[in-house]
């Protein structure tokens, strides 16, 4: 009887790979991006030992097989290898089944994920799920999995990863698996193998060959993908095909695409390079946090009594994004710029995994709810005498994000700072399923948001299923006093669903707290 | 950003501590001045929009 299962050591990246799968390097470095960066992430996680499991047969990969390998003349293996990473060490001589009864019995949070292997030379790497590595950053789209093995059950929270097999599909197609795998358990929309995403890209429009499809897909075909899939169709557009992008515009990039990461909805980023000519896509899943970046305003408004209201925006923090890039690896740093590498700053535009239940954008919920930020705000300090003014009012840090109700009222139940009447409130208001929020916070020690140090003072909701023009917030919530730097009530505008009601309440002993960290 | 009647209520409302609905002339001049402000920003986001799908539908990703 042949073993499914086999226990190797992880000593060295160089020799991970000798004897594991068909793609043995006989030593040397592989010669594929994407193997060899994770190779490097594993060692980084501390990777002591691999599972080999052969054969497996993996739906993504067999649905490419049945698509185009079995009709090759040449034999192609219709089954895969796969290797689960574990940080905890093997004993010497010790069986495949014994290891995995311990790891899961001592400390299953050792598993470190696992790589599938596809038969296929030139893009051996298939469907992978490997922990985010460790350090100051924040991978947002992601989902928990679960794997068996063995009659064992593992858990992992990680985003999904594949390389493009250059037949099938090309990087597009990559880019959509990752973005629909990672949604799928939260969304519990299809979550398409390789195969159908061509098929689905290529339903109504087809640019030459569909199979082999080595050409990938055009903007038109991305979308039609995404839709098919059960997502919005929505596009954003960052910059022009061969436009230099200046400092500005780039932060403006950057706040729009920073929404959705913030929303944990997985980005595809269509990079156009100065060269070579084509374009490749990315997938957007997370962004990182450098608290000494000195941030730009992006708006100083005029309010009453002579004063101004310094606005800034959470992005300005984002020093990079992180990416999975079929072609070199999983979560790996986007600069802003980059003369050697892919670069924020080459990206034309950004095609955000949506649900296809909300109707207002990113960047239109983030317009509306700063005018009804701005509105209070000035409207506040209109009833106040210029006396009274003689504080300045404070700058504020905005950051917009979807979230889904129950994880909202999660939040705010948890949240010890928070105002008695404000908790209830929330508990208990009338939500659709998702909404916007845009939060408000002081700027003093915004930058160590990271820490849980941000001072928030209140927060804006909107109905994403709104019109944008017709005011959609549910409810508008800003401590005003503590703009002044001083403690007192805040205000809280309720509106209802269908906009027919608004009351204004008083916020007794309002407070400020912590801003939503997810790490 | 034009001055609305909401100033005077949230200034009323501080002072009392009492809740207050908004009547429907209060109501429909405050959605009026929401409109007048925002609209116009919302019409560039969509004029963006529009371009990223005419500039951006025959660009290929591979």
């Amino acid at each position: 009887m042949s073993k499914r299962l086999s226990l190797y050591k992880f000593s060295d990246i160089d020799n991970a790979f000798v004897g594991l799968a068909f793609t043995s390097t006989n030593g040397k470095k592989p010669r594929f991006n994407s193997l060899a960066n994770i190779l490097q992430l594993l060692n980084n996680l501390g990777c002591k030992a691999i599972i080999k499991q052969y054969p497996v047969q993996d739906s993504d990969y067999y649905a490419e097989y049945s698509k185009y390998y079995s009709k090759t003349f040449a034999s192609i293996d219709k089954y895969c290898h796969r290797l689960h990473f574990f940080s905890t060490a093997p004993l010497d001589n010790e069986d495949s089944l014994d290891y995995i009864d311990r790891v899961h019995v001592d400390n299953s949070s050792d598993y470190l994920g696992f790589m599938t292997i596809r038969p296929i030379r030139s893009s051996p790497v298939a469907a992978t799920i490997i922990r985010p590595p460790a350090g100051n950053h924040f991978v947002l789209a992601h989902e928990e999995f679960l794997v068996h093995l063995a009659g064992r059950t593992f858990s992992i929270r990680a985003t999904p990863f594949m390389q493009q097999d250059n037949a099938v599909g090309a990087c597009a197609q990559a880019s959509i698996w990752m973005a629909l795998r990672t949604l799928r358990k939260r969304e519990g929309n299809s979550a398409f193998d390789p195969a159908q995403i061509t098929s689905a890209a290529t339903r109504f429009l087809t640019r030459g060959r569909t199979l082999p499809n080595r050409e990938g897909l055009s903007v038109e075909q991305i979308i039609e993908a995404v839709r098919f899939a059960g997502y919005s169709s929505h596009i954003i557009w960052l910059k022009g095909h061969s436009e230099k992008i200046l400092d500005d515009a780039l932060e403006n990039a950057k706040r729009k695409i920073y929404t959705y990461v913030e929303s944990e909805i997985p980005v595809i980023l269509g990079l156009f390079p100065p060269s070579p000519q084509s374009g490749h896509a990315v997938v957007l899943i997370g962004h990182g946090w450098d608290a000494t970046i000195k941030p730009n305003s992006i708006g100083n408004y005029t309010m009453p009594h002579n004063s101004t209201l310094n606005m800034f925006h959470s992005v300005s923090w984002v020093n990079d994004f992180y990416i999975h890039n079929d072609n070199t690896g999983p979560y790996l740093k986007l600069k802003d710029r980059s003369d050697q590498d892919y670069a924020l700053e080459q990206a034309v535009f950004a095609v955000p995994l949506l649900p296809s239940d909300v109707f207002i954008t990113g960047e239109e919920a983030e317009a509306t709810s700063l005018e009804v930020i701005l509105q209070m705000i000035k409207e506040y300090l209109e009833t106040k005498s210029a006396e009274l003014l003689q504080v300045d009012v404070k700058p504020v840090v905005v950051r917009t994000y979807l979230s889904e109700r129950y994880r909202f009222r999660e939040w705010v139940a948890k949240n010890a700072s928070m105002a008695d009447i404000l908790k209830r409130y929330y508990r208990e208001k009338e939500f659709p399923k998702r909404i916007w929020i845009t939060e408000i916070c002081l700027l003093d020690n915004y930058a160590e948001s990271d820490k849980n140090n941000a001072n928030r003072i209140g927060e804006v909701i909107l109905d994403p299923t709104g019109e944008p023009n017709d005011t959609p917030f549910l409810s508008a919530h800003i401590n005003v006093t503590a703009l002044l730097g001083k403690a007192g009530p805040g205000i809280l505008v309720d509106r209802s669903s269908s906009g027919e009601a608004i009351e204004v309440l008083r916020v007794d002993d309002d407070t400020v707290y912590p801003a939503l960290c997810r790490n | 950003m034009a001055t609305s009647t909401l100033g005077a209520i949230i200034s009323e409302v501080l002072e009392t501590g009492e809740k207050r609905v908004l009547s429907e002339t209060e109501r429909q001049q405050f959605y009026e001045d929401f409109y007048r402000d925002v609209s116009e920003k919302i019409e560039d986001i969509r004029n963006d929009q529009r371009k990223a799908y005419e500039e951006g539908k025959n660009l290929i990703l591979a």
